[in-house]
C-alpha cells in the first residue's frame, strides 16, 4: 500500500481524526482507535485483501504519578472488548449504504431515537437511545447502543462488520436517565450483547440481499 | 394532646414508615428503579438509619407490653412540643421517601453515588433533632421508659 492508499482508506473509514502515523519500524501505519473497539478493528482490517498484517500495539508510557492521568485508560483496557460481528452480502457499496441507514431506522423506529454519529464511504455510525429492554429483554433497563457498520467491499462480494458498544441505566419511569448515569454492558453482559450483534448482523444481512 | 397520644402517633409513624420504606426500594428494584446491588446498598443504609429510632420505640413497647397506657391520666404536652415531634420526623420520612423515588425515576439524582452522599447528608442533619424527640417519648431518666409505670400495679 502506498501513502495515497493510506489516506484514501483512512478516510473512506472516517480514521483520519484518529491520528494515524508511520509506526517506528517504517513499514506500517499505527492508528488508533476508541478504546474497547480495538480488536474489532484488527480483525476488520485483517479482511482487507491490501493489508498485510493488522495488529494492537502495545503503547509504553513513561511517567511519574500518572496514577490519575491514566486511571479511565487502564480500566477501560482490562474491560472486555465491545463485541463484533460479521457477514458477507453481494450487493454494491451504494446500495448496501442507503439500505443500512434504512434498517436501521425502521429496526429502532417506535423503540428509540437513531442519530448518526459518523457517515463515511465505507462506514456507517449511529448512536441509538432511549431503549428499553432492547439487549437486556429480562433486566428493563434503559439502553444506549452506539453501533457502527463498516464495510469492505471487493470485486464480487461485500464483508460488513457490526461492532456495538453497549450501556445501560436504571429508571422506573418515562424520564430518561442522564448520560453519567449509563453504565458499560460489556462488563457484565457481554453475552446478551453478543446475542445482540449476531442477531442486528444475520436480520440486516436478510435485510441487504431482499430484492 | 396528650403524651400518650403523641407517643402513639410517633411510634406508628416510624415503625410503619420504616418497613413501608424497605418495601418501596424492593417495589422499585421490581420496575427497575434500581439494580440489584443498588437495592441491597439502599437497605444497608435506610435500614439502620430508621433502626436506630425504631429500636427505642419498640423496646419501650416491649417494657410496657403489660401496661394500658391511659389518655385520660396522661399529661398534656405543649402545643410546640406536639408540633416539633410530629413535624421534624414527618419531614425527615418525607426527606427519605422523596430521594428513593427521585431516584429511581431519574427526576433529579443522576448518579448512585450523589444518591448514597445525600441519604448521608440528610441522616446527619436529622439525626440530632429526631434522636431528641424519640428520647423524649420513648426514654425517661433512669430506666428508658418503663419507671413511670413502676407504682402501677400491672394489668392481669
Amino acid at each position: 500500500m502506498t501513502i495515497d492508499d493510506i489516506e484514501t482508506f483512512a478516510s473512506d473509514y472516517g480514521l483520519e481524526g484518529l491520528s494515524g502515523r508511520n509506526s517506528e519500524a517504517g513499514n506500517g501505519i499505527v492508528f488508533s482507535v476508541p478504546v474497547r473497539t480495538e480488536e474489532a478493528w484488527v480483525f476488520t482490517l485483517r479482511r482487507f485483501p491490501k493489508i498485510a498484517e493488522a495488529t494492537r500495539i502495545r503503547a509504553d508510557v513513561v511517567a511519574v504519578h500518572s496514577e490519575g492521568a491514566f486511571a479511565t485508560f487502564i480500566v477501560s483496557n482490562d474491560r472486555p472488548r465491545a463485541p463484533l460481528s460479521f457477514a458477507e452480502v453481494r450487493q454494491s457499496l451504494e446500495r448496501t449504504l442507503v439500505r443500512t441507514e434504512a434498517f436501521l431506522n425502521a429496526t429502532f423506529r417506535g423503540k428509540g431515537n437513531v442519530a448518526p454519529l459518523k457517515k463515511n464511504p465505507k462506514r456507517i455510525s449511529v448512536e441509538v437511545s432511549g431503549l428499553r429492554g432492547e439487549v437486556l429483554k429480562s433486566e428493563g433497563y434503559w439502553e444506549k447502543l452506539i453501533i457502527e457498520c463498516i464495510f469492505a467491499p471487493d470485486e464480487r462480494r461485500m464483508d460488513f462488520f457490526i461492532n456495538i458498544t453497549g450501556s445501560y441505566a436504571t429508571g422506573a419511569g418515562s424520564l430518561r436517565p442522564a448520560d453519567d448515569s449509563f453504565d458499560d454492558m460489556d462488563q457484565k453482559y457481554k453475552n446478551p450483547l453478543q446475542s445482540f450483534a449476531d442477531k442486528l448482523t444475520v436480520e440486516l444481512q436478510n435485510a441487504l440481499e431482499r430484492n | 394532646m396528650t403524651e400518650s397520644t403523641l407517643r402513639i402517633a410517633t411510634a406508628g409513624l416510624f415503625v410503619v414508615s420504616h418497613f413501608l420504606t424497605l418495601v418501596l426500594v424492593g417495589a422499585l428494584y421490581l420496575k427497575r428503579g434500581f439494580t440489584f446491588e443498588e437495592t441491597t446498598t439502599t437497605i444497608a443504609i435506610i435500614a439502620p438509619l430508621f433502626a436506630g429510632y425504631t429500636t427505642l420505640i419498640v423496646k419501650h413497647i416491649i417494657a410496657n407490653r403489660n401496661r394500658k397506657s391511659d389518655p385520660s391520666t396522661s399529661p398534656i404536652q405543649s402545643g410546640l412540643f406536639v408540633f416539633v415531634s410530629l413535624f421534624i420526623p414527618v419531614v425527615f420520612i418525607c426527606v427519605i421517601v422523596s430521594m428513593v423515588l427521585v431516584r429511581a425515576y431519574n427526576a433529579g439524582i443522576s448518579d448512585f453515588e450523589q444518591f448514597k452522599i445525600l441519604l448521608g447528608i440528610v441522616e446527619g442533619a436529622f439525626a440530632v433533632y429526631v434522636g431528641l424527640i424519640i428520647n423524649a417519648l420513648f426514654t425517661t431518666p433512669g430506666n428508658q421508659g418503663a419507671d413511670r409505670y413502676r407504682d402501677e400495679p400491672p394489668e392481669v
